[in-house]
């Protein structure tokens, strides 16, 4: 059962007012105990990352765009302090798979898609249902083999580095859109060191 | 080969699109050719990850032009970020701006 949000808080989706959400994320941040500095810049930069890609969504016809960010506190059954999960939505229809956005057709559902590679890493989409695609970031090939800079240099883009972040920083990243509410990406699991795939 | 530059960021915090001034700056040194850049993170604690993908868009017009980046005076946690995002196979980083000037050779 999902729990309710400790920390919650909706705005427009412009850049003023998205300024102001990060900051008051920050102050909230900064009070949640057990946290170390890689996990409070984990959480800073998915903040800026997640309302970066709010801004960018087009809200649906006759709606006002809005960003809303809301934290969560779920306990560990070891007693150790409890995680963090974070769901940032905006106005969007979601992500593209393969030209298709929600609900998903059943051709591109129960398989994994290369949704976008960057340097030596790729992000893999897998589309659990009509309205939810689950990402999961992995070395290209399977192994973090030495590439060569220049190789590297010539392929890299300067798109999907957030994402990458993201989907190296926690354990679950889902964006999930519901007809009319527009779209959610959930982060969960420990913020903590970079998941190793 | 000219003498590499050093660009200090500007801190603590730096978005993209917060900062058209140094981008400008940035894309104006190495249009010219043979760019040998260092940028300096002292002042910085966070990067978003606009800012970062120019970096790249920056590095690859400075090597197309027989140039190059190198980053020096990165600290954690921005250091833990800049490896989230693979970055750290694509930019030298050294720990101080004379390090990194002295990495480029004669």
């Amino acid at each position: 059962m999902k729990s309710s949000p400790v920390y919650s808080l909706t705005v427009p989706s412009v850049s003023d007012s998205l300024t102001i959400l990060e900051d008051l994320c920050e102050i909230y941040i900064t009070a949640i105990p057990g946290l170390d500095e890689d996990a409070l810049t984990f959480l800073r930069l998915s903040v800026a990352e997640g309302c970066r890609n709010a801004l960018s969504q087009e809200p649906g016809p006759n709606r006002v765009g809005t960003v809303g960010l809301s934290f969560y506190r779920t306990r560990q059954a070891n007693g150790q302090h409890p995680l963090t999960a974070l769901e940032i939505n905006d106005s969007g229809i979601g992500l593209q798979i393969e030209g298709n956005t929600s609900p998903y057709p059943r051709e591109v559902m129960g398989r994994e898609i290369e949704f976008l590679r960057i340097l030596d890493y790729q992000i893999i989409a897998s589309v659990a249902d009509p309205f939810m695609v689950r990402l999961k970031a992995a070395p290209v090939n399977g192994c973090e083999a030495p590439l060569e800079r220049d190789m590297l240099i010539s392929s890299a883009q300067p798109r999907g580095l957030g994402l990458l972040a993201l989907c190296r920083c926690w354990q679950e990243v889902l964006f999930v859109h519901e007809p009319g509410a527009g779209t959610t990406l959930r982060l969960s699991g420990p913020v903590a060191a970079p998941v190793s795939n | 080969m000219p003498e590499p530059k050093v660009v200090g960021l500007p801190g603590p915090r730096i978005k993209l699109d917060e900062n058209q001034g140094i981008r400008q700056e940035l894309l104006d040194y190495v249009s010219r050719g043979n760019a040998r850049l260092v940028l300096d993170f002292t002042e910085v604690d966070f990067v978003d990850s606009s800012f970062l993908g120019f970096l790249i868009i920056l590095l690859k017009r400075a090597t197309a032009s027989g140039g190059d980046i190198r980053l020096c005076a990165m600290r954690q946690p921005l250091r833990s970020t800049f490896d989230l995002m693979r970055l750290d196979r694509l930019f030298p980083l050294h720990e101080t701006a004379e390090e990194a000037k002295h990495s480029y050779g004669g």
